[in-house]
């Protein structure tokens, strides 16, 4: 029984606390422990909930992301070329353009790390594509 | 202060107290009509507010007709009496007389409604019970919006706002009524009584009405319809918790030369927990939903409310930490339910079932784990879990789906439920009344087709030109 009352009268003519498990204090700690513990879940769950689909394993996303990876990289591969061969006559040029000479040696690794992130993500399940189908070899083997 | 004075002063008091409840239980009123005009698609957002609009009409008059006699006249019907009125004998028993002296108050020709010197208190509750009903019909308006003729819906909304609920409320939150003196029901926040009722009711309806076109794709998969303004239906929302306060303060009573406040039954409570226990309600409710529907903005504001109701039922009783657990765990499942709902080809269109039917139910029945053995009095049973699942099963079977199925299939075969299909097309503010909601925006593709029609005809000219057209 959560009353703590026995009879009506006592109930009915209550003078102090009238809610239920008023004389079971364990529940009432168990129930506050409870709610402490989804306020806590609340907060964690308002920074991992996202309604919509996470922009980098969104599969259109990614296509996209890579296929731009790819010409950025085919373009400053061609532009790297093109200034390996006009080499010579750029260092005559002014400070800017020398500047700007360094940018494809500072763009290559941000590209081969946008080109790897993008495998990366793509990488997890093909990793467990490869353990299922590892798996049930084993299995099939063990049989 | 002489002493005549302090008695009146008393019953002004109670005057004022139920006055100013019910006239902030209207902010429901003005929640519901946001909420579903927001949640309706641009071509139909005019008819489902003037629907909505049409219940304080349609529920207001009927429940002055009979309604308020019926919540007086049904307590006892028909276990321990008949049905109450000018044909029964008052000196039966003492019972009888004591509930006789409310039945000869509520007749739509009594004196205690017109201006009357000797009763300032009839018309208080008159009015408090009014938006009641008022509140119990506006839950069925939303699931049924879009494709509901505005006929079907009156006639709906006069059965379910002044009639079953009402009886409901005649046996379960009625110091006379069987539920409580056979079954030691408790139902403080009308958890079953109000929700429960209504939102059971409304699936009734739902099923004999159908989905709206578009709803569901050639494989019976359900197809999202998105709320032309998600922003409006959060402002509705927002302004039906403000009036969830007033409707929950208006179920406490406190009436001249009382010495404390007591629920219907007759047990004591205080104003102030339901204060805490509604805004926790409300907070964990919220949060509920907020995790179980990752973070949907319909559903996560729902839970607000679904909170509310899964602990209305207790909430004079529950202390906070269970007032927070419960909610909580309601306004989580409500977004399954209502998910599941629709999964199974029934479309509600702003989730009435899951908020009102589902957390209603559970809100009563929580009453019968949560808030056992309190002995209510003399010789009502103790509160407990069959005292409460069989009258919220009479009240959610019985006068909840029972009659909404039944008016909605009576009115399904007379051809007078469902607005015809190519209306639903075009959009009810159109076939209904005549203009759209948004007028300066070329929103409503069936109107411009016809408008971009009737001009290259006039261009080409076949026709003569409009007046408008013309200036």
């Amino acid at each position: 029984m959560s009353s703590p009352f026995s009879n009506p009268k006592e109930f009915l003519e209550a003078e102090g606390p009238i809610y239920t498990f008023g004389n079971n204090s364990t529940i009432i700690t168990f129930f506050l422990i409870v709610s402490a513990v989804l306020f806590l879940w609340f907060i964690y769950a308002s920074y991992t909930i996202k309604s919509g689909k996470p922009a980098p394993k969104n599969p259109v996303v990614l296509s996209l992301l890579i296929a731009a990876s790819t010409v950025s990289f085919a373009g400053s591969v061609y532009n790297s070329t093109v200034d390996k061969i006009h080499q010579p006559s750029q260092t005559k040029e002014t400070g800017a353009r020398v500047v700007s000479s360094n940018k494809p040696q500072w763009r290559l690794p941000m590209i081969v790390g946008m080109v790897a992130s993008g495998s990366l993500l793509q990488h997890r399940p093909l990793k467990n594509r490869w353990r299922k189908r590892i798996k049930a070899i084993n299995r099939n083997k063990y049989q | 202060m002489n002493a005549e004075a302090q008695e009146f002063l008393g019953t002004f008091i109670s005057e004022s107290y139920y006055f100013y409840a019910s006239v902030f239980m209207l902010l429901i009123h003005a929640g519901f009509l946001a909420y579903e005009g927001g949640a309706s698609r641009t071509k139909n957002v005019l008819a489902t507010m003037v629907k909505n609009l049409l219940t304080l009409s349609s529920v207001g008059l009927a429940f002055f007709f009979f309604g308020w006699w019926v919540y007086n006249a049904f307590p006892l019907f028909p276990v321990s009496g008949g049905i109450l009125g000018p044909w029964t004998n008052p000196a039966i028993n003492e019972t009888v007389t004591a509930a006789m002296a409310v039945v000869e108050t509520s007749y739509p020709w009594s004196d205690a409604l017109a201006p009357n010197t000797a009763d300032h208190l009839t018309g208080v509750f008159f009015f408090a019970f009014a938006l009641f009903a008022m509140t119990t019909a506006s839950i069925l308006s939303g699931a049924l919006i879009e494709r509901v003729k505005i006929g079907a819906y009156i006639i709906l909304s006069i059965v379910l706002g002044s009639f079953t609920w009402v009886v409901a409320a005649a046996w379960g939150w009625n110091p006379f009524g069987w539920f409580y003196t056979a079954f030691g029901y408790h139902d403080f926040g009308c958890s079953a009584v109000v929700h429960g009722v209504s939102g059971f009711f409304a699936l009734g309806v739902l099923i004999n009405l159908g989905p709206r076109i578009g709803k569901y794709n050639q494989r019976g998969n359900p197809i999202p319809i998105l709320p032309h303004n998600l922003p409006l239906t959060m402002v509705g929302l927002m302004l039906i918790f403000v009036g969830f306060y007033a409707f929950l303060a208006a179920c406490l009573i406190f009436l001249p030369g009382y010495t404390r406040e007591t629920t219907i039954y007759g047990t004591p409570m205080t104003l102030a927990s339901i204060g805490v226990n509604t805004t926790l309600a409300l907070a964990s409710g919220i949060i509920g939903a907020y995790i179980s529907s990752k973070a949907d903005p319909f559903f996560t504001i729902s839970g607000g409310l679904a909170g509310i109701i899964s602990v209305g039922a207790g909430m004079d009783l529950y202390h906070p930490t269970v007032v927070i657990v419960l909610a909580f765990f309601g306004a989580f499942l409500m977004p399954k339910v209502a998910l599941f709902i629709e999964r199974i080809g029934i479309d509600d269109a702003v989730g009435a079932f899951g908020v009102h039917g589902f957390c209603g139910l559970l809100g009563s029945l929580a009453v019968g784990v949560l808030a056992t053995g309190y002995p209510q009095g003399e010789g009502v049973p103790l509160t407990g879990f069959i005292g409460q699942l069989v009258p919220t099963l009479i009240c959610v079977i019985g006068l909840g789906f029972i009659p909404g199925y039944g008016t909605s299939w009576l009115l399904k075969k007379f051809n007078l439920l469902r607005v015809p299909r190519d209306e639903e097309i075009a959009g009810l503010d159109i076939a209904d009344l005549g203009v759209e909601g948004y007028p300066e925006y070329s929103m409503n593709w069936a109107t411009s087709a016809i408008n971009a029609q009737q001009h290259s005809e006039t261009v080409a000219g076949r026709l003569e030109p409009q007046p408008e057209m013309q200036e």
